[in-house]
């Protein structure tokens, strides 16, 4: 036998240089949910500046063409034609739609649900961190470097990536030169990276660090959704890396994937970019769908619905999500049979969903149900969701996509299933498990007026949306014809209304830590039900959480009788 | 299959240019010199304002969408698509919050110590719920696939004829290419700003066939049901049956850049009568406009534009000929004193445009009657 090799020395740091260094995955979960609460801020702001161009008055196309041929003056609008505007030219107008989408899904969404699995995973299944801490902080820390590679573009020459966030070529390929577009590029990569490391982490996380007695047949759902969804970025992400580096090397190394001249083919870049892009749907809101069984579950005093029903419509979603990519590009002209498969696939998607609705309304079915704000929330949620879901019924099929693609309804349908959806599943996963995060309450009466007021927001934001597109308003357009001020001047409303929301919820999330620390495991007074691990631990949980395997007993999420 | 509807295309067009061609129809226009009345009728046709708002700043010309006023065969049957699958999906879009607003009412808590049920599972529930979705897919599925083959092969094609036409994106206008008999391409240029419409006969299928000489684009106008990409380097196709005169507007719907949401789309649609008439006159339309361009140069002297119209009726002195020049110059007329007109300008552009276009009717007529006489014996 040797000796037991020497301990190193282990360093402990205090304050800044704490976060900076740390590879606790609580401390790391943190990082990450301020890195996203700072982010959805500026992504919002972004939005902002869309909202305020489009509600401008005189912005209409008549009235600006009359200006125009009448050789007067543009109407005033933040962007204008000839750069008159406070914030400049049309350019500018498309570098806000390109960042507000990147900055929306790169830095908020889907780092949203990594802070909280990173939080919360490793706590429901009884682990004391992640397989790899070290790789887990390198994870998060690389999203900087990527937000700043983007969010600096604007000040570079020739501005931001202005070509949308789905930078088809070949307008991405203009402006060969200017950095923008580059950057941008490099933000992805970076980003990329990120979450394939933290997909990588999840899943050997997951499959090897289970407490004892944590079988697969007992995980969490939010658990089953951080599997599912770390597969999916484990193989989706390299396609997007591919799609963008065909990008960069024909922008900057003379090659021609994508130029048709010289033997590539546009199209080509489309379908390899909805590969990634599609799936990524399903990244930015299948934790969510898990999260909000246990929420559903925890305020109904009752166990979740239909486990396994769950886990296998999970599971499908994941599996078919991969086939129906090219709903997203039925007016390239494609084959008759692959209208068809592209339709057919994605509409099968709408039963796995089904069955996640249903039996969420039956999990509360018959429960004593407290509407704390977590849960108004995921009642929220599962109203609009399902708006947005239906949207998107009507829009694989693919004779009535031609009259909605890349219109307004398209971008009601998916702001309806990311804002509806994904960001009021994270309002409802912070106010439920805030308290467990940082060990002090959000106020619930201010909780309420966050609700109701982004409630009434998105739906008056989304809804007008829907009816500009069918009546036939284009979309990543800075002027609109005169038929569609109405709808836009409600959107410009609804958006007011949520950005406010927002704008509290941040400001109660600054108070919260002047609140008094919360002295007990369970605030919710959910465990005697859910019997979850991170109920059984406080809150704060501890640094590596458990000394000993935890001390609760895992039960049977099916109760017994499944 | 891409590869067959092209060949499909260029058949049509083939049948097409086999017909007689349809001189006849426009017969009253071409055989006759028009009146300027009926010139100026063809000016308000063939350049419509799109752009005006109303003293109620209203849009005089208002957007006709596919699902409430179609205007043509493909977007009724969308329309009618749309609602069928609206209606029988609809069910999945209430029933969620039906229920959730009776969950919400009759389940919260009172503190009146009922008792949470115990149930987390029932198989014929869930058996209920995924087969009833299944169901109503395949309700909505039978009819969309067979939309989507109907969208692909114009109907009888070879008994109805068929306009083609190329369409042509570039940042940030459209090109339309009218193929005819030889397939000589006719072009439509672009002015800026006012762009010119697409042209297409009502009841007759029009074959568009897209293409980009830059980036990407999408053309749309949502009253046919139409939106189809143009892209660099591949042809896509897509049809429709205009059935409804009129004029209708539309507008690029892939992101093109900068000015990708001033990229407009005009069509218009006519009889057949007045659709031969646009064929006629955009026939002459590249000669008419050099004779445009030095009757507003003020260098050009008076001599050289009856130099310029005498070639021009030597080229082809037919009626036609010159009832397409009269078109032009009035046309050009228009968009001037559409876009310069206001103010202070307008009385002084509109004796200009009189004058102007005097002078060439009576260039037309003198030089008409010269050449019947040197014709006569
Ligand atoms: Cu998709
Ligand atoms: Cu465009």
């Amino acid at each position: 036998m040797n000796a037991p090799a020497p301990m190193p020395e282990i360093r402990h740091y205090t304050g800044v240089m704490n976060w900076l260094t740390t590879v606790d995955h609580k401390k790391i979960g943190l990082i990450y949910f301020w890195f996203v609460v700072l982010m959805g801020l500026v992504g919002g702001a972004f939005a902002g500046a869309i909202r305020f161009q489009l509600a401008s008055p005189g912005a209409t196309l008549e009235a600006l063409q009359a200006a125009q041929l009448a050789g007067t003056a543009a109407p005033m609008a933040l962007f204008n034609a000839d750069g008159s505007g406070l914030f400049g030219n049309y350019h500018r107008y498309n570098e806000m739609v390109t960042m507000h989408a990147s900055v929306m899904i790169f830095f908020t969404i889907i780092p949203g649900f990594i802070a909280f699995a990173n939080y919360i995973v490793p706590l429901m299944i009884g682990a004391r961190d992640m397989a790899f801490p070290k790789m887990n902080a390198f994870g998060v820390w690389l999203l900087f470097p990527s937000a700043i590679l983007m969010i600096t573009s604007f000040f570079v020459k020739g501005g931001a990536a202005a070509s949308g966030w789905t930078a088809y070529p070949p307008l991405s390929l203009t402006g060969v030169g200017d950095p923008g577009q580059d950057m941008w590029v490099m933000g992805v990569h970076f980003a990329g990276v990120s979450s394939i490391l933290a997909a990588i982490n999840f899943l050997v996380t997951i499959i090897s660090l289970r407490a004892p007695g944590m079988t697969w047949s007992k995980l969490p759902l939010f658990v089953w959704a951080t599997f599912f969804v770390s597969i999916i970025q484990l193989v989706a992400t390299p396609v997007l890396a591919a799609a963008v580096t065909m990008v960069l090397m024909d922008r900057n190394f003379g090659t021609s994937f994508t130029v048709a001249s010289s033997g590539g083919d546009p199209v080509l870049y489309q379908h390899i970019f909805w590969f990634y892009s599609h799936p990524a749907v399903y990244i930015m809101i299948l934790p969510g769908f898990g999260a909000i069984s246990h929420i559903f579950a925890a305020f109904s005093r009752k166990l979740v619905f239909g486990y396994w029903g769950m886990v296998i419509a999970t599971g499908s979603i994941t599996a078919v999500g991969f086939a129906v990519w090219a709903h997203h590009m039925f007016t390239v002209g494609m084959p008759i049979w692959a209208q068809n498969y592209f339709m057919i696939a994605s509409l099968v998607i709408a039963v796995p969903t089904g069955i996640k609705v249903f039996s969420w309304l039956a999990t509360m079915w018959g429960g004593t149900i407290r509407f704390t704000t977590a849960m108004l929330f995921a009642c929220g949620f599962l109203s609009t969701f399902v708006i947005g879901g239906f949207g998107g019924l009507i829009l694989a099929l693919v004779q009535i996509d031609f009259s909605f693609h890349d219109s307004y309804f398209v971008v009601g349908h998916f702001h309806m299933v990311l804002v509806g959806g994904s960001v009021m599943l994270l309002f409802a996963m912070t106010y439920y498990w805030w308290p467990k995060m940082s060990g002090h309450m959000l106020s619930e009466s201010v909780g309420k007026w966050v609700f109701w007021l982004m409630f009434i927001g998105i739906l008056c934001t989304f809804m007008p949306m829907h009816v500009s597109g069918m009546e036939g308003m284009a979309r990543r357009i800075p002027v609109y014809w005169a038929d569609f001020r109405l709808t836009n001047h409600l959107t410009t409303g609804g958006y007011c209304l949520t950005f406010l929301s927002a704008l509290i919820f941040f400001i109660d999330l600054i108070a919260s830590y002047r609140r008094p620390k919360i002295t007990v495991d369970d605030p919710w007074q959910i465990n005697d039900v859910q019997q979850s691990f991170e109920w059984a631990t406080s809150c704060p949980p501890p640094d590596y959480n458990f000394v000993q395997v935890p001390p609760i007993p895992v039960i049977d999420p099916t109760g017994g009788k499944h | 299959m891409l590869r067959l509807l092209l060949a499909l295309v260029v058949a049509a067009g083939c049948l097409a240019a086999a017909e007689p061609s349809g001189h006849d129809a426009s017969g009253h226009a071409a055989s006759v010199p028009a009146t300027s009345a009926e010139v100026d009728r063809q000016v308000a046709l063939f350049n419509p304002e799109v752009w005006k708002l109303d003293e109620k700043k209203q849009p005089i010309l208002k957007l006709d969408d596919p699902f409430n006023t179609p205007a043509s065969d493909v977007a009724r049957r969308i329309a009618s698509d749309f609602w069928f699958s609206l209606l029988i999906f609809s069910p999945f879009l209430i029933l969620p919050q039906i229920l959730l607003l009776v969950i919400i009412f009759k389940f919260r808590d009172r503190g009146d110590g009922r008792k949470a049920a115990t149930f987390s599972g029932n198989h014929l529930l869930e058996v209920v719920w995924t087969a009833v979705p299944c169901v109503a897919l395949v309700i909505v599925t039978v009819p969309s696939v067979q939309t989507i083959i109907w969208m692909e092969f114009p109907p009888d094609a070879a008994r109805r004829d068929v306009v083609p036409v190329e369409v042509i994106g570039k940042q940030f206008s459209w090109k339309y290419r009218y193929m005819r008999e030889d397939h000589a391409a006719l072009i439509g240029l672009d002015v800026a700003g006012l762009q010119e419409p697409l042209v297409l006969p009502k009841d007759r299928i029009a074959v568009l066939n897209l293409t980009s000489e830059d980036v990407n684009h999408a053309w749309w106008i949502p009253a046919f049901g139409v939106k189809k990409d143009a892209i660099i380097g591949r042809h896509t196709n897509v049809w429709f049956t205009p059935d409804r005169v009129g004029t209708f507007k539309g507008q690029c719907a892939e992101l093109c850049g900068n000015d990708h949401g001033r990229m407009i789309i005009t069509a218009v649609i006519t009889d057949a009568a007045d659709y031969e008439l646009w064929v006629e006159h955009l026939r002459y339309r590249n000669a008419a406009l050099k004779i445009w361009s030095l009757v507003r140069d003020p260098l050009a002297k008076p001599e050289q534009v009856d130099a310029a119209v005498a070639k021009y009726l030597a080229v082809d002195s037919s009626v036609a000929a010159k009832n397409a020049l009269r078109f032009w110059i009035a046309t050009n007329h228009a968009s001037l004193l559409r876009g310069k007109g206001q103010g202070p300008n307008k009385d002084q552009l509109k004796s200009e445009s009189r004058r102007d276009r005097e002078r060439i009717d009576g260039l037309l007529n003198l030089t008409a009657r010269r050449t019947t006489q040197e014709a006569a014996p």
